[in-house]
């Protein structure tokens, strides 16, 4: 989960942070784009943003010269809302970087956030004339607006934590007293209370890989002594293991659970996780549950991503007041989760969720691409909502 | 016995139902071009017939099946539009778009900061089962078109045939086509589900290594398959 986290900021960042070879790419590229050379813009705390000659509509390139002696990171910013329209992160000292961006007309300033120092402003640079596809500029999002999400988060979390552990006593005494048949129908309950959580790619750490983890990454697989939580257990009680082969691992189950408000206050939920977590939770149905990757033998993929999708629904609701502002197609997203939602829920006949094998290809499909369409709807919300220096 | 067998069926189908298909082939596959060999032109995507049929082989293809999820003709266009707007930038090559912070990055960068067209070709397909009711398709079904028949050497997997729409993807490297692929997933969000991949490969022709600079089959290379 940790290298998850790291891709997703190195994504971002790649789209700004040009490569040398880009300007060869830019000249050598079709389209109408207006001549004209790249720009050389400096960047540091003092005359940021100097260096913006002729400014013009349409796609160009920026050489974001940094001439301080710390690095810094750089936006181009609506000079009169402060919206960003491109953000480049860390430009070493004495290092250049390319910024590609297509402008259409407005006020626009450079914003130089250099390490250990203030924000410095550039001047305001009008741009006239016209364009087309011009970049659209978002409010950026400070770690003071996500705090407040990141909060009711961990209080939806906390609050059904008394449920969970519930839940997971009632399946641990099912196993130690031998009740291997209500024990199979107790599992169910108690890992969708978890997978409600919207514990995508491990947020709970080491505790979520205790308590939720797969095999996979273990010499041994299910025979594996680190293979604990739900998923050994539902190997076990699908597999013909016995009340005492079980025990210890449903114990462990309960003893894991129970550190969980001590993880959650200790750690807090990071206010870069919940940006990155609405389209996560999406994505990790979609990677693992819906390719059977989950299933120890339950057949019970489908209830998991049916409780996945109750947790994006929470984490977007907990989101809607940041990303209404921001975010244009958030009601589409909001089609494509009830979409989702609805086409999955529909696999659940008389108490009973469908095998994953056994949908019909049309079924599968469909929930493939509910689940691939909410990702991307999703996805963009991880960068918008990436909490940003406040410029 | 007059049995024929798939590939021979292709290959009886690409010269016959490709206009003047036979002779073409032949003329532009001739040439010092090396398989792996980067040819910077690019291809276009659009003209008069489909690219990556009379187009010299490249060294690299995927060929894959598609589902159309898609629930109305009104998406089923958009689905099409999008792959069209998508193929002809691919095949063209360029710089993708700066979204800004808006979105994640519109590339997902395999190729670089700018997309080579790396020769890339694509050729679409459309199977006999999107002339259904689905899109309001059925009375503008090719009368001829009708599922894959099961030859005499097949030995087939269900799940590995058939489907709505067949896209071959080909360029000069593996990391082009993987690219244009993954750039079509992404564009389509979701609305295209695969049903199947095969990948080819295009060696040296053995054992020179060196393509013919006249057609002789013995120096042709194999296509691995």
């Amino acid at each position: 989960m940790v290298r998850r986290l790291i891709a997703v900021r190195a994504a971002t960042a790649v789209i700004c942070a040009g490569a040398i070879g880009l300007l060869s790419g830019c000249s050598g590229s079709s389209g109408s784009a207006a001549t004209g050379g790249p720009v050389r813009i400096t960047v540091a705390s003092e005359h940021c943003g100097a260096g913006w000659i002729d400014p013009r509509t349409g796609q160009q390139t920026f050489v974001l010269a940094n001439t301080d002696i710390v690095s810094g990171e750089v936006f181009l910013v609506d000079a009169g809302t402060g919206a960003v329209y491109a953000y480049v992160d860390d430009v070493a000292p004495g290092a250049t970087a390319n910024l590609r961006i297509n402008l259409a007309p407005g006020r626009y300033s450079f914003r130089c956030a250099m390490s250990d120092a203030g924000v410095a402003r550039g001047v305001t640079v009008v741009v006239n004339g016209v364009s087309r596809g011009g970049a659209r500029p978002v409010r950026s999002v400070t770690d003071n607006d996500l705090i407040p999400v990141a909060k009711a988060y961990q209080s939806y979390v906390s609050a059904a934590l008394p449920g969970l552990r519930g839940l997971v006593g009632v399946l641990a005494a099912d196993i130690r007293d031998g009740r291997l048949a209500a024990a199979r129908a107790d599992w169910l309950p108690a890992h969708l209370a978890y997978e409600r959580l919207g514990a995508a790619y491990g947020a709970f750490g080491d505790a979520d890989s205790a308590i939720n983890g797969l095999t996979a990454g273990l010499a041994y697989g299910v025979s594996d002594t680190h293979f604990t939580g739900f998923h050994r257990i539902e190997y076990g009680l699908w597999h013909g293991q016995t009340a005492t082969e079980l025990t210890p691992f449903a114990n462990r189950l309960v003893a894991d659970v129970a550190t969980l408000p001590s993880v959650l206050a200790g750690s807090s939920v990071a206010t870069l996780d919940i940006a990155i977590r609405s389209h996560e939770i999406a994505e990790n149905a979609l990677q693992f549950d819906l390719t059977g990757q989950t299933d120890y033998g339950s057949g019970t993929s489908l209830a998991s991503v049916a409780a996945e999708l109750d947790g994006t629904t929470e984490l977007m609701t907990l989101m809607r007041p940041i990303l209404a502002p921001r975010y244009p197609e958030l009601s589409t997203a909001g089609q494509a989760l009830q979409r989702a939602k609805s086409d999955v829920g529909a696999e659940l006949v008389g108490g009973r969720w469908a095998r994953l094998a056994a949908l019909p290809r049309e079924s599968r499909e469909r929930i493939d691409a509910d689940l691939s369409g909410l990702s991307a709807l999703l996805a963009p919300i991880a960068s918008i909502a990436e909490p940003r220096v406040d410029s | 016995v007059n049995e024929i067998d798939r590939r021979g069926f292709l290959r009886a189908a690409a010269v016959g139902g490709v206009v003047a298909g036979a002779s073409a082939i032949t003329a532009r596959t001739e040439g010092p071009v090396r398989p792996g060999h980067s040819d910077a032109s690019a291809t276009p995507f659009h003209g008069q017939h489909q690219s990556g049929i009379l187009t010299p082989r490249r060294a690299a293809t995927a060929l894959i099946a598609f589902d159309f999820t898609t629930r109305n003709r009104a998406e089923l266009i958009g689905v099409m539009k999008t792959l069209t707007g998508r193929l002809g930038f691919l095949a063209a090559g360029g710089v993708p778009h700066n979204v800004g912070i808006s979105s994640p990055p519109a590339d997902s960068g395999i190729l670089g900061p700018a997309v080579v067209p790396d020769g890339l070709t694509a050729t679409l397909a459309l199977g006999s089962s999107v002339f259904d009711d689905r899109f309001g398709l059925a009375e503008r079904k090719p009368m001829r078109l009708r599922p894959m028949d099961t030859f005499p050497n097949d030995n087939l997997d269900p799940a590995q045939c058939h489907g709505d729409l067949l896209v071959q993807l080909s360029a000069d490297h593996p990391d082009t086509v993987v690219h244009a692929l993954r750039d079509l997933s992404r564009s389509t969000g979701g609305a295209i589900q695969a049903r199947w991949r095969i990948d080819g490969t295009l060696s040296p022709p053995r054992p020179s290594g060196l393509r013919a600079t006249t057609s002789d089959s013995r120096t042709e290379p194999r296509t691995r398959m």
